[in-house]
């Protein structure tokens, strides 16, 4: 089939490198989160000086420092940028291990958590909310995260119904049911944006995704999904490995390759549609982070995992810097600098490793 | 939902100034359809008129079957006593009540030429050139005006200039004209009032659902606050209608904050309980106040009140403004 990634044979990776323990590269990984997160804390359209940002950071840590801040920049730092930071960093995060699960299971290079009706679901959920009588906000929790997740769910359930053919979900009727959900959940936008064009410009500003709008309260909104995806979906990596071979050879080896499809698509599919209910659709991310962590790590599913998700995080949070600082006051959608930046990087890292086992 | 950019921007532009929903009060001002129309308009006729797209446009008589496909457009023409001659208006177009109950609606946001074809125009006023609907319409022979006073005003007194136009291609150009010197009385009488007075600084919140988008000073919605000196938290030079960064509009504390999303559920209330915004001057101070979109967003002689209901709410202290027009449509502010 056009596009399916063929297995990348196990002997390609040298055995020594399976059995290096993954905490050298995790390690590294986390503090380099850790740093860029903080560091994106020093930058934004209020010109605040980075050691009273430091300062703030501190005071809210419950260290006694003398406070000599006006109240807006306490607010900006700790009320804006630190739940935006922290909200970037988790999507991020979901958005890249739920697309490297992607693909891993469908063993598509092309594939992405959206692939199979998250997005198309969400933005229907979303818009029904925002052309409803409905008002946006209901006492502190807006209604349109909890519809985009309901819809996001929605559109992943009908499309397993669809693509089930009796007890098996073959990989390739998934596909194809998962772009015809998406479909008709565009569509159902599209005609949704039509008969109420006053609210065009919010459901395509919502459509276009960000964290102009995060807060802690969808901080907290998105962590049990985020951390419970990546702690479920982690210790998979071997599992995704042997999937790599034809599932057949894996059925061989003992794994109960549909339920193993089907639980891992169940547990991505959840953490994308939490992460697009509190952030809208971030394209790319999803797509190309677990490419990137490929070309830097190599196709271990156990390393490709957690590093992708600390990627994912990285790349996100600055993108996100990027979107909110480059033009102050303005802000311009975060999609649009993880497309321009994003797409530049990943052919570089293509050009420069040359490694074509990884996708041979 | 991956439509072009052009289309984006372009829908964004439209979204950004019908921001719609009814405000229903029956109060029409002295600006609205009130006025009785004047069948059979007169006027100087040909009349030639320049399109935005820089084309002429020659009408030979006094057109007799209008489709006006802007809500601001519709405000213009019955105002001015052209009402009669309007048979097919804007889906949003909800004032004056004449106008919400005209069967004939048509869509600006998606134009269908056969839709409009169909209503047999003899005249098409349009202010927004969405998916080439201009060019079609020409190539079906039936006369456009193209008058974009959607994103190319800046300033009341171009939403002025407009009325005039409008005026011109009815055959109703007096009363235009006299509408516009009341009009212009009133503004300048606010502007002039308002010369000596040290404006608060403001923000103006258009949408918040993606981003928190607001108002320049090179909008005719900016051009309000110009006139009442007050000072807006978006400078010159920095857009239109920019979509700020949340950080950037509490840094700049604005003093009273202007709600047009308030009929979305962007209270005064909610906003004033936003994380963080509690910093905020205008959130301390009460001083957060919903407005009606319907008129500070769309380009029409109802502007006028919004400038002179604004002035109320800027300078709560100062008792010669006149009594604001639309208040009573939303809660009075604590």
């Amino acid at each position: 089939m056009l596009g399916v990634l063929r297995r990348p044979r196990l002997s390609g990776v040298d055995a020594a490198s399976l059995r290096r323990p993954l905490l050298g590269p995790f390690a590294f990984g986390l503090g380099g989160v850790a740093l860029i997160g903080v560091f994106s804390l020093l930058w934004g359209a209020a010109d605040i000086p980075p050691m009273t940002v430091v300062r703030i950071l501190l005071y809210h840590l419950g260290l006694p420092v003398e406070v000599d801040w006006p109240r807006s920049w306490d607010a900006i730092v700790w009320e804006v940028r630190v739940p935006r930071m922290l909200l970037a960093g988790l999507v991020g995060a979901t958005l890249a291990y739920s697309g490297t699960t992607y693909q891993g299971v469908f063993r598509n290079p092309l594939a992405d958590p959206y692939l199979i009706g998250v997005a198309a679901g969400a933005g229907l959920g979303a818009a029904l909310v925002i052309v409803s009588p409905l008002p946006y906000t209901l006492g502190p929790l807006s209604p349109v995260p909890a519809a985009a997740f309901l819809g996001a769910m929605t559109a992943v359930t009908i499309t397993y119904l669809l693509a089930r053919v009796g007890p098996v979900v073959p990989t390739v009727t998934l596909i194809l049911a998962g772009t015809a959900v998406s479909s008709v959940g565009t569509a159902a936008v599209s005609y949704l944006m039509l008969i109420d064009d006053n609210r065009a410009l919010s459901l395509l500003s919502w459509l276009l995704g960000g964290f102009n709008t995060a807060s802690w309260e969808r901080v907290w909104l998105l962590v049990p999904y985020a951390l419970l995806g990546g702690l479920v979906l982690l210790p998979f990596g071997r599992a995704l490995n042997v999937l790599q071979l034809s599932e057949d050879q894996a059925r061989q080896l003992g794994v109960n390759v549909e339920a193993l499809k089907v639980g891992l698509l169940v547990v991505a599919s959840l953490a994308t549609a939490a992460a697009v209910a509190v952030s809208g659709i971030i394209g790319f991310v999803g797509l190309v982070v677990p490419h990137i962590a490929r070309l830097l790590w190599g196709p271990d599913y156990r390393r490709l995992l957690p590093m992708s998700a600390l990627v994912g995080a990285s790349f996100m949070i600055l993108a996100d810097l990027v979107a909110r600082s480059i033009a102050p006051p303005h802000e311009i959608p975060v999609g649009i600098v993880t497309a321009f930046a994003g797409a530049p990087f990943f052919l570089y890292l293509l050009r420069r490793q040359r490694r074509a086992s990884l996708y041979a | 939902m991956m439509r072009s950019i052009r289309q984006i921007l372009a829908a964004s532009l439209l979204g950004l100034l019908v921001l719609g929903g009814a405000c229903d009060d029956d109060n029409s001002g002295d600006t609205g359809g009130g006025t009785p129309a004047t069948p059979g308009a007169s006027g100087e006729f040909p009349v030639t008129l320049e399109r935005a797209d820089g084309k002429d446009l020659t009408l030979e008589a006094a057109p007799q079957r209008i489709a006006a496909l802007s809500p601001g457009h519709v405000e213009m023409l019955f105002a001015i006593g052209a009402g009669d001659q309007v048979i097919a208006v804007e889906q949003n177009a909800d004032y004056p009540p004449e106008a919400a109950a005209m069967e004939i609606k048509l869509s600006a946001f998606e134009p269908s030429a056969e839709a409009i074809a169909a209503v047999d125009p003899d005249l098409v006023i349009i202010s927004n050139d969405l998916d080439g609907i201009v060019a079609a319409l020409d190539n079906l022979g039936i006369p456009v005006l193209f008058d974009d006073i959607d994103t190319r005003i800046t300033t009341i007194e171009e939403v002025f200039e407009s009325i005039e136009e409008m005026g011109r291609a009815t055959g109703h150009a007096d009363e235009a004209e006299t509408l516009v010197d009341g009009l212009q009385e009133r503004v300048d009488a606010v502007v002039e009032d308002a010369a000596g007075l040290d404006g608060p600084t403001i923000y103006h919140e258009l949408d918040v659902t993606g981003g928190f988008f607001s108002v320049g000073p090179e909008s005719f919605v900016g051009d309000l606050y110009s006139k009442l000196n007050a000072e807006n938290i978006v400078e010159a030079g920095e857009g239109a209608y920019p979509s700020l960064t949340q950080e950037a509009i509490i840094d700049r504390d604005p003093e009273v904050i202007l709600l047009a999303d308030a009929e979305f559920g962007q209270t005064p209330e909610v906003v004033s309980a936003r994380p963080g915004w509690e910093a905020i001057a205008a959130v301390t101070n009460g001083r957060v106040y919903a407005i009606d979109a319907d008129i500070y967003s769309r380009p029409g002689p109802r502007i006028v009140d919004a400038l002179e209901e604004l002035a109320g709410l800027l300078y709560p202290d100062e008792s010669s403004w006149r009594e604001a027009p639309c208040s009573a449509c939303f809660a009075a502010p604590a």
